[in-house]
């Protein structure tokens, strides 16, 4: 009997898969799953049917939209704050984007790069790979790059955070001037994440994991902030027939 | 005569082409971009700059400078000059992880013109976009990974 048979009351509880054995395999009869390849797949109940495949390896893992389960019982649109959310928390537990240190104790890098542009990707596989809103480079490239990307605009840090708080995309950019430039970039966090902190922070293991603003980059440093563009976002309208 | 010619135009251009073809950043360690660079060298066809690690935030001296050429397996430089950060506040830093998260932060940056220039040499070997300056590894960087 599915374990989570009262969030779909819709489906019987003894339906495996959904009553769709051909595109899933169900281990224990949670949200996440492996695809008859073997691809682990999750689909969260938040009222729309979109299922992520986890792609990607290394500092690169992220989730990327597959296809409509409209056996979910919701909406054939994607709910972004859901994708942003679940792609923080990959990133947060992802070990490839933690600091590591050679056999003399020195950083071998960090990677709030990757991990902002994990969250990207995530959201433009979202919004069907339509516009490009991934960005690459170093922090302090990243930072110029959002900055000349038209599918992102500045704001400021209150609009940045009431942004995420409505489950957009918010982010925050350190330009570090040095020569040597060593910045910083990271998202804000949304749905269930906010509660833990307000900034998604991959950098130094001290600062790794949902933080406050002011601990992903202190008080006295110039900050940018960005959203992706609000009229990029599918409108998403809940339909599920419960 | 004519071949003395040839053979010195054939030799000269081998050098031009390998000096133009160090045009470019390398980085120590890893062609990967981790939020900062390592410590790596930006050569043009004649100058260079090496830049110091990003994640060491101690060191005030943070780039030198100068030209540079290459003769069979030697690279010579000339450093005619370094940028210095003056000022700024020692910190413990929330990006910097080196030199245990102690930071310099803010202040200028001042080139300093060195009179008379530091003349030195390194042996240099190159195997596609791999470059062993004095048997240190260093990795070209792809720029379109940059933007």
């Amino acid at each position: 009997m599915d374990p989570k048979a009262e969030e779909k009351p819709w489906i019987s509880p003894y339906a495996y898969c959904s009553d769709n054995p051909l595109n899933r395999i169900d281990p224990d009869g949670q949200s996440d799953f492996e695809n008859q390849n073997g691809e682990f797949m999750k689909h969260i109940e938040d009222g729309s049917n979109a299922v992520y495949q986890q792609t990607g390896s290394g500092t690169s893992l992220h989730y990327a939209f597959e296809y409509y389960d409209s056996s979910s019982g919701g909406s054939n649109a994607p709910d972004i704050k859901t994708a942003i959310q679940e792609q923080q928390i990959l990133n947060n537990g992802n070990d490839a984007l933690q600091e590591k240190f050679d056999a003399n104790g020195k950083s071998t890098g960090t990677y709030c790069n990757f991990a902002t542009q994990d969250v990207m990707a995530t959201v433009e596989s979202a919004l069907n790979n339509s516009p490009s809103i991934v960005v690459g480079g170093s922090a302090n490239q990243m930072s110029d790059n959002i900055a000349e990307n038209p599918n992102y605009t500045p704001v400021s840090e209150a609009e940045a955070a009431k942004n995420a708080q409505n489950g957009g995309l918010s982010i925050v950019t350190y330009e570090n001037p040095a020569p040597k430039g060593h910045g910083h970039v990271a998202t804000f966090s949304v749905g269930d994440n906010t509660e833990k902190g307000e900034i998604a922070n991959i950098g130094p293991k001290k600062f790794t994991g949902f933080k406050s603003l002011n601990q992903s980059i202190s008080s006295d440093k110039p900050k940018k902030y960005y959203v992706l563009l609000p009229n990029l976002l599918p409108t998403v309208t809940v339909t599920a027939s419960k | 005569m004519k071949s003395i010619v040839l053979i010195s135009i054939f030799v000269l251009l081998s050098t031009l082409s390998y000096a133009q073809k160090l045009s470019g950043r390398w980085q120590i360690q890893t062609s990967v971009i981790s939020d900062a660079y390592l410590g790596n060298y930006l050569f043009t066809d004649s100058t260079f700059e090496y830049i110091i690690d990003g994640y060491d935030g101690l060191n005030p001296i943070q780039v030198l400078g100068g030209t540079y050429f290459i003769k069979s397996d030697t690279l010579f430089f000339t450093v005619k000059y370094i940028k210095k950060q003056v000022g700024g506040k020692l910190e413990r830093s929330e990006i910097y992880s080196d030199n245990d998260s102690w930071a310099l932060e803010g202040g200028k940056i001042e080139t300093e013109i060195l009179s008379p220039p530091i003349h030195a040499a390194a042996t240099i070997k190159r195997q596609n976009n791999v470059l062993w300056i004095d048997e240190r590894k260093f990795f070209k960087l792809n720029t379109e990974d940059e933007k």
